[in-house]
């Protein structure tokens, strides 16, 4: 029984200072339920997830905050790092096909937010490396760039990538960026723009920005939303997987394991294969981490991710093209971070996982005006942390 | 902001000695400042295979790459915003270093019934050496020389912590075999929680008296005497400790010479490399250096310092144990004496008696300064690295306020046994063998390191 979602809503991402967390919650989430033809009161449940309004805002008890905003009795709070709305969106996907299972029209809505810029980057940096294993790695002077870089620096020395072939996802992303008119950076990048080490070998145009933005889902069964007659996507699956928190537990530093299994059991549980999929939204958190994402859902073995970014070669040649720019796999082309990704579109942790279904959503329904490249079946993988957490999702038309 | 009650106990020692290779390496360049952690950007990061496991770390070398050895020692990784100091390990490139080499004995003396001495010794330097002559473009001042400052992760207590290290491979015990921690210092990292309870944790001992103890400059001398005094009466073994990062204010004379250092001595009743033959001390109200509570540098009675102070001091606690112990200068094979200055305990020496070859081969001012608590007793460590079997050391501090320890030791044959475990010498801790280790630098780094700026 497929899981049918009928409304999105996603906010400008961005340096929001003029607005606060409720107004971006508000915001998305109204045009999701007006896209979704359906009011507020029809709503039975509200999924929320968020990774760190505590030391963002000094806002704990999340849930009957949105209770107010949103006239919602009945709200849940998830945090799983950047994966926190993925996993509010497999709560209510579930609560979703057991009430098909009883007959009974159940709507939920699925939000994510995050405000991150009400703060300085030292500080925002410190709350974002909470993510990571605190007595072995904070403790170190771990940051996200920094953990990256490590997988980045051993990528580098195990394979015959180079700092060029990430770059280039940065600058394809950016290229994407362009034409979504809800993304932080909507301009060219190139290769000269990659100067000034965060965490070396990782560069400034390496690393996604520090952005605000919410993103919000409504939900239904399959068969209530045929009786709404609105327009919807079949959200087939959404698979969770965690792994270890600290990168040195890793059975192999170079392989997401939680994202492969969460992929893995989608593919199954879908019937399909990666050559079914048309778009996919990888968590190009870093850009090293789009070539690992890719690894992981099965375009490339371990290692060879790095081929898929050469099919853009000559990198200089990128901006020339027509956005949204794709990759080549085996001779098909694939679309991924049509959005912009985190890179170019923004990466409010919290918001991540739902905004990357909302884009993949509103490509298979033909709403992304220009950079609309027809899907059939989209996927979207989100990480949390460093690959502790990863969730896989399929949907299709 | 909330921060985790596990803040309180954040120290984190495991993988302390352990080799490894590097696995893969960062520059971090924009810090997190949450915790006020390692804010001396950049830093190195990196993940370090090691025989059974893959760890997170830090890596005390700019240029490290994947592939590089490296060993794991006890560095300070930064201050909470509670205030509180975090310990941990941090990753050296893996170095061979130049062994103590013995010199040739030419007299035996006969070791006394006293078997409490001497079970094992440490010391702990950093690498830095601050190049004096870098000072003349700031303070008009005409300085040669090097004296030893802090590096990214060191502190007073990892001095304390790495030099007891040190001395526990040496003696061949078990961190939870010490029953008595004293730390000697100055520069306490804490104006109350003692350095000592970081060592005890460090050595995992809880059945242990621990406590720090100030005196000027001989605090460390101080330790050894309470140490010993301790193990006489209740066996087992003590560790007395001097560590510190000698304070001077910018501008000040004592810039010049204030050091780095610290070394450890384990005292036991067994396996003694040097059985104590007596001590004997000397005190009297004599204020010629001081601190006062709550300021960051000391103050000092310039030339008063010298005659009233150091010379009165050290001659009368020098001679009051020779009395005791009815012996005479030439009894002894090695003397050691405080050295605030590259002269004084020279002249001291020479006006007890004493001959060059007894007094240079403690002296360590030329290398790294006046490390204060620290200091005569990286003098004597130094001479336990090179004395046979049978020899007397006479060991006399100076600490202002104004105080002098005496303690006189006999080499025993189980310095030569024990030898053997030394991986490097103190000699070359000082930076006198393995110069290429040192990292020589200039006024501004010196700042940094010492938290002036």
């Amino acid at each position: 029984m497929a899981i049918a979602i009928i409304g999105t809503g996603i906010t400008k991402f961005g340096e929001l200072w003029d607005k606060n967390w409720e107004d971006l919650v508000l915001e998305s989430s109204t045009e999701a339920v007006k896209n979704a033809n359906i009011e507020f009161e029809d709503i039975n449940s509200c999924y929320v997830g968020n990774m760190n309004l505590s030391r963002f805002e000094g806002q704990d008890h999340i849930a009957p905050r949105i209770t107010e905003i949103l006239g919602i009795n009945k709200v849940i709070r998830t945090e799983a790092a950047c994966a926190s709305s993925s996993i509010a969106l497999k709560l209510a996907s579930d609560e979703i096909e057991l009430s098909s299972f009883k007959g009974e029209n159940k709507i939920a809505l699925v939000v994510g937010f995050e405000k991150m810029t009400d703060r300085i980057v030292g500080t925002t940096t410190g709350i974002l490396a909470g993510a990571s294993h605190f007595d072995t790695e904070i403790i170190n002077g771990a940051t996200f760039p920094g953990l990256y870089a490590l997988l980045a620096a051993r990528y580098l020395h195990e394979t015959e990538a180079t700092e060029e072939d990430l770059h280039a996802v940065g600058i394809k992303n950016h290229k994407n960026g362009i034409l979504n008119e809800k993304a932080m950076f909507r301009k060219e990048i190139n290769l000269e723009d990659f100067k000034g080490d965060i965490a070396k070998p990782l560069k400034l145009f390496d690393c996604s920005p520090i952005s605000d933005g919410s993103a919000s889902l409504v939900l239904t069964t399959e068969k209530y939303a045929k009786e709404l007659g609105v327009e919807f996507v079949k959200l087939e699956n959404i698979e969770i997987s965690t792994s270890s928190i600290s990168l040195a537990k890793r059975p192999d530093l170079l392989i997401l394991d939680s994202a492969k299994r969460a992929a893995e059991s989608a593919y199954k549980k879908a019937d399909i294969n990666p050559k079914n999929i048309d778009l996919i939204e990888v968590h190009d958190c870093f850009t090293i981490n789009e070539i690992l994402c890719l690894e992981a859902a099965g375009f490339a073995k371990r290692g060879k991710g790095y081929e898929i970014i050469r099919s853009l070669l000559p990198y200089e040649n990128i901006n020339k093209r027509e956005a949204p720019v794709p990759y080549m796999v085996d001779g098909r082309e694939v679309f991924v971070n049509t959005s912009g990704g985190l890179k170019a579109k923004g990466h409010p942790v919290g918001a991540t996982g739902v905004a990357q279904v909302v884009e993949v959503v509103n490509q298979l329904l033909g709403r992304c005006g220009k950079r609309n490249v027809n899907p059939e079946i989209g996927a979207t993988l989100n990480i949390g942390g460093t690959g502790g957490t990863a969730t896989f999702s399929v949907l299709r038309r | 902001m909330t921060i985790a009650p596990k803040i309180f106990r954040l120290n984190n020692f495991e993988n302390v000695g352990k080799k490894g290779e590097i696995y893969s390496r960062t520059k971090i360049s924009v810090a997190s400042n949450l915790f006020q952690y390692n804010r001396k950007v950049p830093y190195i990061t990196a993940l370090i295979k090691t025989e059974d496991k893959l760890v997170f770390g830090l890596v005390d070398e700019d240029n490290a790459e994947i592939g590089d050895k490296v060993t794991a020692r006890i560095g300070k990784l930064g201050i909470t915003k509670l205030g509180l100091h975090v310990y941990g390990v941090v990753w050296e490139f893996d170095k061979t270093f130049a062994k103590p080499e013995v010199e040739e004995s030419k007299i035996k003396r006969n070791l006394p019934e006293e078997k409490v001495g001497i079970s094992g010794y440490g010391v702990y330097i950093p690498r830095y050496r601050l190049n004096l002559s870098t000072l003349n473009k700031v303070w008009g001042k005409e300085v040669k020389g090097v004296k030893s400052f802090p590096g990214k992760y060191d502190d007073q207590a990892t001095y304390a912590c790495n030099s007891s290290l040190n001395a526990l491979k040496h003696a061949g015990i078990e961190g939870k075999e010490i029953r008595f921690i004293q730390v000697g210092s100055e520069s306490k990292i804490y104006a109350v929680k003692p350095t000592a309870s970081i060592v005890a944790g460090l050595l995992k001992t809880e059945d242990c008296f621990a406590a720090d103890i100030e005196f000027a400059c001989k605090a460390g001398t101080q330790a050894i005497i309470n140490a010993y005094n301790f193990v006489k009466t209740n066996g087992g073994y003590g560790l007395g400790i001097g560590a510190d990062s000698a304070q001077g204010a910018p501008g000040d004379e004592l810039e010049l010479t204030a050091g780095d250092g610290g070394a450890a001595f384990i005292i036991g009743s067994k396996e003694s490399i040097a059985v104590i033959e007596g001590t004997a001390s000397y005190t009297t109200d004599t204020s010629d250096f001081w601190r006062n509570e709550g300021e960051k540098f000391p103050k000092h009675a310039g030339r008063y310092s010298g005659d009233p102070a150091f010379y009165k001091h050290i001659m009368n606690a020098a001679k009051n144990l020779m009395e005791k112990l009815n012996l005479k200068p030439i009894d002894f094979d090695y003397v050691v004496f405080h050295q605030p200055n590259s002269k004084f305990p020279r002249v001291v020496g020479k006006k007890l008696g004493f001959t060059p070859e007894q007094i240079e081969p403690g002296i360590v001012f030329d290398s790294i300064g006046n490390t204060y608590s620290a200091n005569s007793l990286l003098g004597l460590a130094k001479i336990l690295d090179i004395a046979a079997p049978y020899q007397r050391i006479l060991l006399v501090s100076y600490g202002s306020g104004a105080g002098s320890d005496a303690i006189s030791f006999i080499t025993t044959p189980e310095i030569e046994n024990k030898r053997k475990r030394i991986e490097r010498s103190v000699k070359s801790w000082l930076g006198e063998e393995d110069k290429e280790n040192l990292i020589l630098s200039d006024y501004s780094i010196y700042l940094k390191n010492k938290g002036i700026i």
